[in-house]
């Protein structure tokens, strides 16, 4: 049953290697996610029910954090599978990138899908690590996939800056295992992270805060945490727009479960302090840097990388603060970000289409022009900036009722003011975008003399307005546009309810952290 | 202590004091061929020092470990990075931020606060203390070359000998660790190399030259 989470993205990036017909591939890339988005569910269940779908030890492991996990990436790269064969088919009917770009663009897809899987599944870290590792080197392929300066100078700082942080984590791990043979009379120690953390009380602490620290700089600079996040904003903007979704969606998740694995061996055995300042630390320059970026920053790509920061930040305060109501805060807004920023990703990739552009001064009156887009992407720029009553309010304010419950009133005022200003800045940028007067290309050239408009490639017809491509039309727009919609009813229904089953999994799965 | 002790004793600190002073060098060289030799006597070092432990130790899996090493890090990446080299007709790297005198003082800073700092840090005993601090000043002087140098091909070589500094430490803590994990490092090292190479082609195609002081189009 887990085996099969892997071996079916393999057998898709097989078929894309081997079969070179644009239809199949696409199907193969869809029907894989979602025949694993199934088997997650499965899993999900089983977790449920108590029993562990993997046994402790063996190379696959779940648990029902892993089983979370598990159904977080399973669901979102269904959704993106889908939304990639309008975007990437747009792509290449405009000639953005070639035929063979597309089909290699589907196979690091099915790879990338697999490393992600592996990092919830491994018991071992060391097995962990390496998946990290390899979600990094296939993802810095798809950065570079349109190989214009800007992309090959994005995707350079990605693949430089988390190789040398993951170099860091994997030190860190070396570190927890010299721990681990100590503990064990200077044996063989333990890399398996349920026997670690048996053994978590054991283990000599001086050695162990090493160890982490080194681990939360290392996967830390994975996960976009400040001051270590430099290559994400370059990153997400410069990648295909569905790759961004699900850099800033699941893979920055992957890295912080790395974080959160280690945390509970190094909360088992230095206690409940050092972790939590760690994360505080980590968390608030996180949440304060990107609300300053996000005040001036006018690219909407750019804006919402910026945004995955201040919402990893967001998440690493929630786990840091702890106690039943913080680790259910990390894991739903975990969750709630999967939605709401490949959602809004998705709607930045509509508009792109459709204006070419994503400064959000030129792109001006999206509701009028696209009501549907510009709904649903206003739902979701609402979401992301923690308005009620969408799914981010709900863990937002349980983070903040865990601070007030914990004392952490400084913590709190800095977060609030730094709130205040992302909502700000989200609203200014996006809301011009979507509710401001609509604007012909011509005004916009002659009102922003700095950023002349591209010459249109197709000659506009007589009485065209805000139309410079056709909207996207057919099958492939209306399936997208249908998981568009999904994922904003899906971004509502969790700020006003959370389904039962979904509560006792994040419920189960804080139990987990909670140790 | 029995006198075989001493024996390793003194050979383990001989040959990582070796692989120490490969990457010190490094900030006194210019020449690309030079840098990629600096790389190569590290990584024949490295799997040295594993073949004498595993001789010393009786451990067969080192053995092993000392294989890998030597063929992936010995022979395989200098010469995939060799041809990238001869490829893009890359052959000095251009003067540095900081002059070679100012960097050869600050790589020495490096290794007594490492010494220093270390001692008080991780306990550890036996023969790979030596090792184990070796390996931390190599790996924050290779992040040293990386931050000062300009050339890309410079910081792909800083990287490996980072990484060469990073299965030091690996190897002091663990004594080595089970032969399938090493195996899949050893992997996932190459492919990066693979992959890096690709890039750095492609760069040489978007930027006619590959200093990395034009990549400056990403800001804020």
């Amino acid at each position: 049953m887990l085996l099969s989470l892997i071996l079916i993205p393999l057998a898709a990036a097989l078929i894309c290697l081997l079969i070179d017909s644009r239809r199949v591939y696409e199907y193969a890339t869809v029907l894989s996610c979602t025949a694993i988005s199934g088997i997650a569910l499965v899993i999900a269940g089983a977790a449920l029910s108590g029993g562990i779908a993997g046994s402790p030890g063996g190379a696959i492991y779940a648990d029902a954090l892993s089983a979370f996990m598990v159904v977080v990436i399973t669901l979102l790269s269904l959704a993106t599978s889908v939304y990639s064969i309008e975007y990437m088919g747009g792509e290449l009917e405009h000639g953005h990138i070639d035929a063979k770009a597309h089909r290699y663009y589907y196979l690091l897809y099915n790879l990338f899908i697999l490393t992600m899987l592996l990092v919830p599944l491994a018991d071992n870290l060391a097995v962990m690590w390496m998946a990290i590792e390899g979600t990094t080197l296939v993802s810095a392929l798809l950065v570079g996939l349109y190989r214009k300066r800007s992309s090959v100078e994005a995707a350079w700082k990605y693949i430089i800056l988390c190789t040398v942080g993951i170099t860091f984590a994997l030190l860190g791990t070396f570190i927890f295992y010299y721990a681990s043979s100590g503990a064990s009379g200077g044996g063989r120690g333990a890399l398996e992270w349920t026997a670690l953390l048996a053994m978590a009380p054991r283990l000599n602490p001086a050695t162990v805060r090493l160890g982490f620290i080194l681990i939360v700089v290392g996967y830390g600079t994975k996960a976009g945490l400040a001051p270590v996040h430099n290559w994400l904003p370059d990153a997400h903007s410069e990648a295909p727009t569905p790759i961004s979704a699900l850099l800033s969606g699941i893979l920055l998740n992957c890295a912080f479960y790395g974080i959160l694995r280690f945390a509970v061996i190094a909360r088992a055995s230095l206690g409940y302090p050092f972790v939590r300042d760690m994360m505080f630390l980590f968390g608030i320059s996180s949440v304060v840097a990107a609300s300053i970026f996000m005040l001036i920053q006018r690219n909407a790509k750019r804006l919402l990388a910026y945004s995955s920061i201040e919402h990893m930040g967001i998440i690493a305060l929630s786990f840091g603060v702890g106690g039943p109501f913080g680790f259910y805060a990390a894991l739903l807004h975990i969750l709630n970000h999967a939605i709401g920023k490949p959602l809004m990703f998705f709607v930045t990739g509509r508009i792109k289409g459709r204006y070419d552009t994503v400064e959000t001064e030129q792109a001006a009156g999206v509701i009028k022009a696209m009501p549907l887009v510009g709904a649903v992407g206003f739902i979701g720029i609402m979401a992301l900036a923690g308005a009620p009553p969408f799914g981010m309010f709900v863990s937002e304010f349980l983070m903040l009722k865990a601070l007030a419950a914990g004392g952490h009133w400084v913590i709190m005022g800095v977060f609030l003011a730094a709130g205040g200003m992302v909502f700000y800045g989200l609203l200014r940028s996006f809301g011009g975008m979507f509710l401001g007067a609509p604007t012909s290309p011509a005004p916009v050239g002659q009102s922003m003399p700095a950023h002349p408009p591209a010459p249109p490639r197709i000659p506009l017809p007589v009485g065209a307005d805000v139309d410079r491509r056709p909207a996207v039309r057919g099958f492939r727009g209306l399936s997208s546009g249908i998981v568009m919609l999904l994922m904003a009813a899906a971004l509502l229904m969790l700020g006003l309810y959370i389904p039962g089953p979904l509560d006792r999994l994040i419920t189960l799965s804080a139990g987990i952290i909670g140790g | 202590m029995p006198k075989a002790w001493v024996v390793v004793y003194s050979i383990t600190d001989f040959i990582t004091i070796g692989m120490l002073l490969t990457v010190v060098a490094m900030n006194s060289l210019k020449r690309m061929e030079s840098f990629l030799r600096a790389y190569t006597i590290n990584s024949l070092l490295l799997a040295l020092l594993m073949a004498v432990s595993a001789f010393y130790l009786d451990a067969a899996h080192l053995y092993i470990a000392a294989a890998v090493t030597l063929v992936s890090k010995g022979v395989v990446i200098p010469f995939l990075l060799k041809k990238v080299v001869r490829q893009l007709k890359i052959t000095h790297e251009v003067e540095p931020n900081i002059n070679t005198p100012l960097s050869l003082v600050i790589s020495s800073i490096l290794v007594v606060v490492v010494y220093s700092s270390l001692s008080r840090g991780i306990f550890i005993e036996g023969f790979t203390e030596n090792p184990l601090k070796v390996s931390i000043s190599i790996i924050l002087i290779s992040l040293f070359i990386m931050i000062t140098r300009k050339k890309a091909v410079t910081q792909v070589i800083g990287l490996l000998l980072m990484e060469n500094g990073l299965f030091l430490a690996g190897f002091s803590l663990t004594y080595g660790m089970s032969t399938i994990i090493e195996l899949g490092v050893v992997f996932d090292v190459l492919m990066g190399v693979i992959i890096l190479g690709v890039f750095l082609s492609q760069i040489k195609k978007t930027f006619i030259d590959l200093d990395l002081d034009k990549l400056t189009t990403l800001k804020g």
